[in-house]
């Protein structure tokens, strides 16, 4: 069912008044383009801590047995877990994703760019991961965007996390060593992403119009240090130089989206600078919808907590996602199951609402959605400590990305008997579909599953 | 290529090419060292060199000499129990299988080798100090990108209140090394873009007096934190008027100076001027403001250091650092700020006396003799504050200084270590805090730095001096404070002590840094000691030796067993495919068994009956109780190691304990020397050459004829050659 105009701004709650043209302008850009779909294809990460406990997102009724077979079943023959039951009406349109491991990232808590990389990298990122490639394979004006609600600030490790300005949460990278940044203040995320074509105090129209002439600025200053310096070092500057190329580039196109950007930008409301920690996340998946809405861009990975977040608004007042991995009872009383039940189901209901929103705008013959997939997992593979032998998905949409996901429960066989895949196999299968070139596998492959055939992509999905 | 030649100066050999050089250098020495192993017949690990010729175009020979680089760099083989190659020999071999990969366009791997900081031990530890290289030093010209702690000392915020500063650049460089390497760090569109999203934000936020909610805690609860914006910017932001040309002026003049590091010139400043003015006409004030700021904030001698040697070239073909770059080179050699912060820099630079080596030589001293007063960064809080707070100053204050020791020991790391057991009495912040306050201290005092380092008793954590301790200052803090607040510092004072009491113990043999709770926590695991890291450290930062890389497929993980002892644990690594790797490090670290996972000294190791599993950790008052019911039993531990490859053999030899281990390092030749090569790559920024020999064997003599100063190590360093010349 697809809404009017009026209801879809209304539900969209972003306050534009009326539906842009900005599935229009896709289609255009796409014929420009010369692809044969039509549509670009998006993605959005949803990145939790913790681990993703397949059991918790496991429709009710079905046995796994000892897990040594492939399940391949029909979602709509059984019931979603509690926790997942706002996904409800997305039954048919999304697929649950079990029994592939990734043992070999390891990390503490977390596998940091190896949950996305497929390479061992806890410390800084030893390869490109499958979001960044993804953004250079569908580009937009922000080849990718990320949202984190804190992480540590850019260049410090070990210190404390912050919550107003640029973070890296060390999940995403554009290659080796080349960290992506997230943004984590709504309100600078808000200016960055609408600011060209909105009249702002700081960070708005007046200030982009500049920008040509502070990258010709910058441009003419290295040119004049370039004269004074050898060869070789003038390599190092080609490199700045270069920089300003590619950001004017960007510049004209997001000058050529001026209309769209200036009927989608949400309304700026307090919300974008609540510092409850949930409203926070929830304002992320909105921004993260008008983005892709008005063609901003079209992957973006959002960091949806971190081990010392303290959920206060479901009275883990004193109780950190980290204490609750370790068992502690919540402020409330909560059990670990209970609390992380809790946290999950929020979490899904932000993916069901941003899946909602893109199914409100039609696209084609069908509508938004079927163009974007969403990926909800966690960086550390099924549990708080965990082994990564399993690494459960939840995927939303996504329809047109030429993958066989609609309605389905998908489970390997466990690790290491035959038939086991990695996530390798899985980043590989969305890799191909998706216009990446034939691999043999993506990243590393795991030395104990030696005697495995782990080449290729996942057969049971791809078309 | 121009590192390349760094090496070729050894072996000018005669006009001989390609094959014939093989035949006549390279084939004689595989014959007589390697095909014992490694001919038709035995083959050993797969590998005939018997049939490998200098065809590097040849898929099978490039990766067999790619193997045997490998091994000869790491100094694997020839197995030690096999006649060896002198250090030339094998240099020699080095350089021609170097050679024939660039020719092979594998001329990146060869160079990453060379400039990585992980390949830093790669070089000959021998040719470099046995003084038959007479080449004279230099560092190639260079742009340098700015450092993340330079960006924090060049003051971008004036206000920053309750969280860290946005520090915009991080380093590409493994967090487990020294960090700042010049050929390392680029700035490209990533850095650009992070860059400019920090500053944009600095900026924004400095252009208004903010209000930020209050804390969640303390006496200010929920008071809401006004910071104030920045005079200079208010000024334009938040005026209706165009500001007049001297108010513009005097902002980007001070600005400049803050990004740049030195005044502008009249040309610049017309530009700049012009730049500010067209902005603010076009954008308003404050949208001009901000697009000026990040021309400023954003441009190319903001980001990157010059250091191109500008001086006249010499009969070497070397130019000495102009007087300028000298001053930004001794100011970001001690400290984060720039030259114009540092008074005996500027008045030198003033005074026209930044010329000679002298000259640098004249100003160190006098840096070093004034100090720097203690930074308050990073120190605890907590019971360990006083060990650190005073009014002293002293050399090893200096930033750099504190982060060269950080970087070399890595004892930071522990407070980002997480453990599973139960938590240590002192916060992490102290575990970082209180090593700080004692490598400081020694540096200071400026005696057998390197020894007391690795082998002071006072990094002990005596439990009858800590409560000494926190007795005095206890007592000094009721004689300062009113009578009514004494019931409230009693209070506190007693719950410090019981913690004390219940979870210290009176150590006995601790020794030096290497003993140290944060140094063990920072190389161990969840809830495990690391021998593997532990002994990989030892080989690598004490020994300069070079530990072979994992190789492919190889799962290393030895199996998580807490119902088996660590030397149980490690029988998997006794196979011989494993041993050959692990015999270079795994008997350096074992004796670390010594300490517990958290860095205490081992009382016993106790397995629980009921859980069936070795207790990681256990509080005193919990382990006299186990043992009293029959749930734990005692079980013998062994802390026996060995130390090899020094080639002193006063040195090398089975280990008894960690005390012995390191005792026994303290006094090594080469142990001293590894430490100034790692000094050298810190101050350098760079790994060192075979022509950088001069200057290591210059400072390793300034150290030994001076007792053991570190002062001495640096100024001979920082007036070498390979400081001040650039090629």
């Amino acid at each position: 069912m697809h809404l009017t105009r009026r209801e879809f701004a209304k539900g969209l709650g972003l306050g534009a008044g009326s539906f842009a043209l900005s599935p229009l302008l896709h289609q255009m850009e796409a014929h420009a383009a010369g692809r044969a779909e039509g549509f670009p294809r998006r993605f959005v990460f949803v990145v939790k801590s913790s681990g993703l406990t397949p059991e918790g997102i496991r429709p009710e009724g079905i046995e796994v047995g000892d897990g040594s077979r492939l399940l391949d079943l029909k979602l709509k023959d059984y019931d979603l877990p509690p926790t997942l039951r706002s996904l409800d009406p997305l039954k048919d349109e999304m697929m649950i994703l079990e029994g592939l491991s990734g043992c070999n990232f390891q990390g503490n808590h977390s596998s940091y760019y190896g949950a996305l990389s497929c390479h061992h990298s806890p410390e800084k990122p030893a390869a490109a991961t499958l979001d960044c490639m993804l953004g250079k394979l569908n580009p937009a004006p922000f080849k990718n965007y990320g949202f984190s609600p804190n992480g540590h600030s850019i260049g410090n490790n070990y210190g404390p996390t912050v919550q107003d300005t640029a973070v890296f949460p060390r999940i995403s990278a554009y290659g080796q060593n080349k960290p992506m940044p997230y943004q984590a203040s709504a309100e600078k995320a808000y200016r960055q992403l609408f600011g060209s074509a909105l009249d702002l105090k700081t960070g708005g129209q007046r200030e982009f119009a500049l920008n040509a002439n502070l990258l010709d600025f910058l441009k003419d200053d290295a040119k004049r240090l370039a004269k004074r310096i050898s060869q070789e070092e003038r390599e190092k500057l080609d490199h700045y130089l270069a920089a300003f190329d590619s950001v004017r580039a960007r510049n004209v196109k997001l000058e050529g989206m001026q209309e769209a950007i200036s009927k989608n930008a949400p309304e700026f409301s307090n919300q974008y600078t609540s510092t409850v920690f949930t409203d926070r996340v929830s304002v992320f998946f909105d921004l993260a919808s008008a983005a892709l809405i008005t063609g901003l861009t079209n992957t973006i990975s959002i960091r949806a907590d971190w081990l010392s977040v303290k959920y206060a608004t479901f009275g883990f007042k004193r109780t950190s996602v980290h204490d609750i991995g370790h068992q502690k009872v919540t402020d409330n009383g909560l059990k670990r199951a209970a609390a992380r039940d809790v946290i999950r189901k929020f979490q899904v209901e932000q993916v069901a609402k941003l899946a909602k929103r893109l199914k409100s705008v039609p696209e084609g013959d069908g509508t938004m959605l079927d163009n974007t997939m969403i990926i909800y997992f966690s960086d550390t593979g099924e549990a708080h400590h965990s082994q990564r032998r399993e690494w459960p998905f939840v995927v939303v949409g996504g329809q047109g990305h030429k993958m066989k996901m609609a309605g389905r429960y998908l489970r390997y066989p466990k690790y290491a008997q035959e038939g086991h895949k990695t996530i390798g196999n899985w980043y590989n299968t969305i890799l191909q579909a998706n216009g990446g070139p034939r691999r043999e596998h993506f990243g590393q492959l795991d030395a104990k599953l030696k005697d495995l055939d782990l080449r290729g992509p996942l057969s049971e999905l791809t078309v | 290529m121009r590192c390349f030649g760094l090496l070729f100066f050894l072996f000018s050999l005669a006009p001989a090419r390609g094959d014939e050089v093989f035949r006549k250098d390279i084939l004689p020495m595989l014959q007589e060292y390697c095909f014992d192993c490694h001919d038709e017949d035995t083959q050993k690990g797969d590998l005939s060199l018997h049939r490998t010729g200098p065809d590097f175009s040849n898929k099978t020979d490039l990766a067999n000499w790619e193997l045997v680089l490998e091994q000869l760099e790491i100094v694997q083989m020839p197995p030690s129990k096999k006649k060896q190659p002198s250090a030339v020999e094998r240099a020699r071999v080095i350089e021609w299988i170097q050679e024939g990969l660039i020719k092979a366009g594998k001329g990146f791997a060869v160079q990453a080798r060379l400039l990585l900081p992980e390949y830093g031990n790669r070089i000959s530890h021998e040719l470099l100090f046995d003084g038959s290289i007479d080449e004279v030093p230099f560092t190639p010209a260079r742009l340098w990108r700015m450092s993340p702690h330079v960006y924090r000392g060049k003051r971008y915020q004036s206000n920053v209140s309750g969280g860290i500063e946005a520090e915009p650049v991080s380093y590409v460089s493994k967090s487990s090394g020294i960090r700042d390497y010049a050929d390392q760090e680029i700035m490209d569109e990533s850095g650009f873009l992070a860059l400019r999203m920090a500053f944009s934000d600095i900026i924004a936020s400095q252009m208004h007096d903010r209000e930020l909610p209050g804390l969640s805690y303390g006496p200010n609860k929920d008071k809401p934190i006004r910071i104030a914006g920045k005079e200079s910017f208010k000024a334009i932001s938040e005026s209706d008027e165009v500001p007049d040309d001297n108010v513009m002026g005097e902002l980007i003049r001070e600005e400049f100076e803050r990004a740049c590091g030195r005044a502008m010139t009249e040309e610049e400043f017309a530009r700049y001027l012009a730049f500010m003015k067209f902005n603010v006409k076009e954008g308003g004030n404050e949208a001009g403001l901000k697009v000026t700021l990040l021309g400023i904030y954003l441009s190319s001698e903001a980001v990157y250091r010059l250091e191109l040697g500008r001086g006249e070239p010499d009969e070497h073909g070397r130019s000495m650092l102009s007087p300028q770059e000298i001053a930004f080179a001794l100011a970001y050699a001690l400290t984060d700020s720039p030259p114009a912060r540092n008074r005996f820099i500027k008045e030198a630079l003033d005074g026209n006396k930044l010329q000679s080596k002298a000259d640098v030589e004249r100003v160190l001293r006098l840096m070093i003799a004034d100090g720097s007063p203690p930074i308050r960064k990073n120190l605890p809080a907590s019971m360990f504050h006083a060990m650190i707070q005073s009014a002293e100053r002293g050399y090893g204050y200096y930033p750099r200084v504190v982060r060269f020791f950080e970087e070399f020991f890595q004892y930071p790391k522990a407070a980002g270590t997480f453990k599973d057991s139960p938590g240590a009495p002192v916060g992490s912040r102290a575990l970082v805090g209180a090593p700080q306050g004692h490598i400081v201290r020694i540096v200071n005092e400026d005696r057998h730095v390197f020894e007391e380092l690795l082998t002071s008793p006072r990094f002990n954590m005596n439990k009858t001096e800590m409560i000494g301790m926190l007795e005095r200052r206890h007592a000094e803090k009721l004689k300062s404070t009113p009578k009514e607040q004494h019931p409230q510092l009693e209070e506190k004072h007693l719950k410090m002590l019981k913690r004390a009491e219940k979870d210290l113990n009176d150590d006995t043999f601790r020794s030096g840094m290497l003993h140290d709770q944060s140094w063990l926590i920072a190389h161990s695991t969840n809830d495990q000691n690391d021998p593997v890291h532990r002994g990989i450290w030892v080989r690598e930062r004490l020994l300069a030796g070079n530990v072979p890389a994992l190789p492919i497929g190889v799962d290393a993980n030895v199996p998580e067993a807490h119902d088996k002892t660590l030397r149980q644990r490690f029988e998997v690594t006794q196979k011989a495919e494993c041993w050959r790797c692990h015999k270079t490090f795994e008997p350096l670290g074992m004796p670390f068994e010594s300490f517990t996972d958290r860095g205490w000294v081992r009382t016993g190791m106790f397995y629980n009956t009921k859980k069936k599993i070795f207790q990681t950790e256990l509080k005193n008052d919990q382990m006299e109780a186990g043992l009293k019911k029959g749930e734990l039993v005692k079980y013998p531990w062994d802390t026996t190691g060995e130390i090899t490859g020094t080639g002193e053999p006063e040195i090398d030899g089975p280990v008894k304990d960690a005390s012995d281990l390191v005792h026994r390092l303290a006094k090594s030749t080469r142990v001293r020397q590894s430490i100034i090569r790692h000094a050298f790559r810190f101050w350098m920024g760079r790994n060192e050459t075979l022509s950088d020999s001069q200057t290591l064997i210059a400072a390793d003599k300034a150290y030994v004829a001076s007792d053991g100063k570190f002062s001495e190590v640096l100024v001979s360093l920082l007036s070498s050659d390979s400081f001040l010349y650039r090629k």
